[in-house]
């Protein structure tokens, strides 16, 4: 029987979870918890079961429970993980170590202190840059974008913030001034965008002392990533796209423009009756 | 403590230089990082100890046949050894590094279709024929060394 | 300065000194692989041998370019590694120019060494 097979059987899991609570700790101890093993449960469920029935003052971040809000990164079992991507049986343990991300604060038991991440990710500006200000302000149309411009970036746009790449990040482990992973790639994410003009604007925020040259491809931040971002890509392609920008090799391109208006108006399809009578 | 302070400190939770060596159970390249790093810092320390020892020649030939009688030492042999064996490492994971780091050899972009992969992870071949290169010269090089 | 310009010299350092490394080690260390290069020096440690070399002009030059590259890349490589360290702001802002003097120091010294040789 192997590992796997073996925790499918097993009916009690141990959860040890790690709290500090910061009015009364100094540091972070481990606790344990025993609850009921049932098929198909994940990590997150593991720790609603503590809340609910166990003990409610356990604290943690959840809240799609499908891996799309990002809210529920852990350390499960030595590696950041989202819970509620995580099913027990995969772990292949019926003991399962829950910590709150490394590399950031704790604020209290599972809740790692995010706003260093958020605060990275704004410093890169994270949004289509324009030098039409006047289209930007007040929109007459979309900007064009073929589906092969669109390929260019879109696996980094997938990114929902959970800051895994920052826990398994081995630069982030000291360098708290560190841009990190996810910054980095969605810097990437926008320069790539065919829509946008800030290649120059984010090339001086990205290429500074602790910024792009402090990634040293150790290629964690995408084999952690739960959403298959590859931040580690984008952040070489990054590399690349400075490098061109301050050595004056990249190739000028004129940003997608506006769409132009239709030729004629299409011919709107008619209203059923059912709807219109109700 | 109020709520404000709470706020304030929140309890320091980073891996420090430890987190450099050891992680959890990544890919090899999380471990090539950990290797460049180290074998990097040992050539570095090795340059201080090679620049001392050649500074001798200043000082005469009496000097420096003395300090080159006590590098006859098996000890240094092996020392010598696993010099040229770290330069090795950091000069052919380096060379895959700047390679990689322009964004060559890795690829396109891919849409994210469950099970995920990676760059790194698609051209695992590259680091594996790295190794293989790797070990071949290693050995020609204790055979150099022992012969 | 731009960290980019800094980075570049890595790069380009990096293949330099992999090139010259390899021929220092191989012809001073490994005979055998020497030989298959037609170079073959006998007891390269001796004093004889490295009065020859130090003072004829192909080898001291060789010397003083490889210890530029060298120190170039080895003191980027642990400026990156300082860089990620939580120091004192103090030592933060002034390690590029800590790691410059360390460099013109080493190099100041390595070329005095060869030139000194080579005049003797």
């Amino acid at each position: 029987m192997t590992e796997k097979e073996k925790s499918l059987t097993a009916e009690e899991l141990t959860f040890r979870v790690q709290r500090y609570e910061p009015t009364r700790d100094e540091k972070s101890h481990l606790q344990e918890f025993v609850i009921p093993f049932t098929k198909g449960m994940t990590v997150l469920d593991g720790l609603n079961y503590i809340k609910e029935k166990i003990d409610n003052t356990l604290a943690f971040r959840t809240s799609c429970r499908m891996g799309i809000c990002g809210s529920c990164g852990m350390l499960i079992n030595g590696l950041p993980k989202l819970a509620c991507h995580t099913p027990v049986e995969e772990l292949g343990k019926d003991v399962v170590e829950i910590k709150s991300l490394p590399n950031y604060g704790i604020i209290k038991d599972l809740i790692p202190d995010l706003i260093p991440l958020f605060e990275s990710h704004k410093a890169i500006k994270p949004y289509i840059l324009r030098s039409d200000s006047e289209e930007m302000e007040e929109p007459t149309a979309e900007y064009t974008q073929s589906p092969q411009e669109l390929e260019e970036y879109l696996q980094f746009s997938y990114c929902v913030k959970c800051g895994i790449c920052l826990a398994a990040c081995p630069t982030s482990a000291t360098d708290v001034l560190f841009l990190g992973p996810q910054s980095l790639a969605q810097a990437y994410r926008y320069c790539a965008d065919s829509r946008d003009e800030g290649v120059r604007e984010r090339t001086a925020i990205v290429d500074s002392g602790h910024g792009v040259w402090l990634c040293h491809l150790a290629g964690a931040c995408s084999e952690a990533c739960p959403k298959g971002v590859d931040p580690a890509l984008a952040i070489q392609l990054l590399k690349r796209t400075v490098l061109a920008q301050t050595l004056r090799l990249r190739k000028k391109k004129e940003p997608s423009l506006v769409a132009p208006p239709p030729a004629e108006e299409k011919p709107k399809l008619p209203v059923p009756e059912f709807t219109a009578k109700r | 403590m109020n709520v404000a302070e709470v706020k304030k400190k929140p309890l320091k939770n980073y891996l420090g230089i430890w987190g450099w060596v050891w992680a959890g159970r990544y890919n090899v390249e999380r471990y090539l990082y950990t290797l460049q790093r180290v074998t990097g810092l040992g050539i570095i320390l090795y340059g201080i100890l090679h620049l001392t020892a050649n500074g001798m020649r200043i000082s005469g030939e009496g000097l420096w046949e003395d300090t080159m009688s006590l590098f006859e030492n098996p000890v240094f042999a092996v020392g010598e050894y696993l010099v040229i064996a770290a330069f090795l490492i950091h000069a052919l994971n380096g060379l895959r590094l700047i390679l990689q780091q322009l964004g060559y050899t890795l690829g396109a972009p891919k849409p994210p279709i469950y099970p995920y992969s990676h760059a790194l992870q698609r051209r695992r071949p590259i680091v594996l024929a790295m190794g293989a290169l790797g070990a071949i010269l290693l050995l020609l090089i204790l055979i150099d060394f022992v012969v | 300065m731009r960290q980019s310009y800094f980075r570049v010299l890595q790069l380009i350092t990096g293949v330099a000194v992999f090139f010259l490394i390899a021929a220092h080690v191989t012809a001073l260390r490994l005979d055998d692989f020497a030989g298959v290069f037609g170079v073959h020096i006998e007891e390269p440690t001796s004093w004889g041998s490295v009065m020859d070399r130090a003072t004829s002009a192909g080898w001291a030059s060789f010397y003083i370019i490889l210890l530029a590259v060298a120190i170039y890349h080895a003191l980027y490589g642990l400026r990156v590694v300082l860089m990620e360290l939580p120091w004192p702001p103090v030592i933060a802002r002034s390690l590029n120019y800590i790691m410059m003097g360390i460099g013109i120091a080493v190099f100041g010294y390595g070329t005095f060494i060869a030139l000194n040789a080579y005049y003797s």
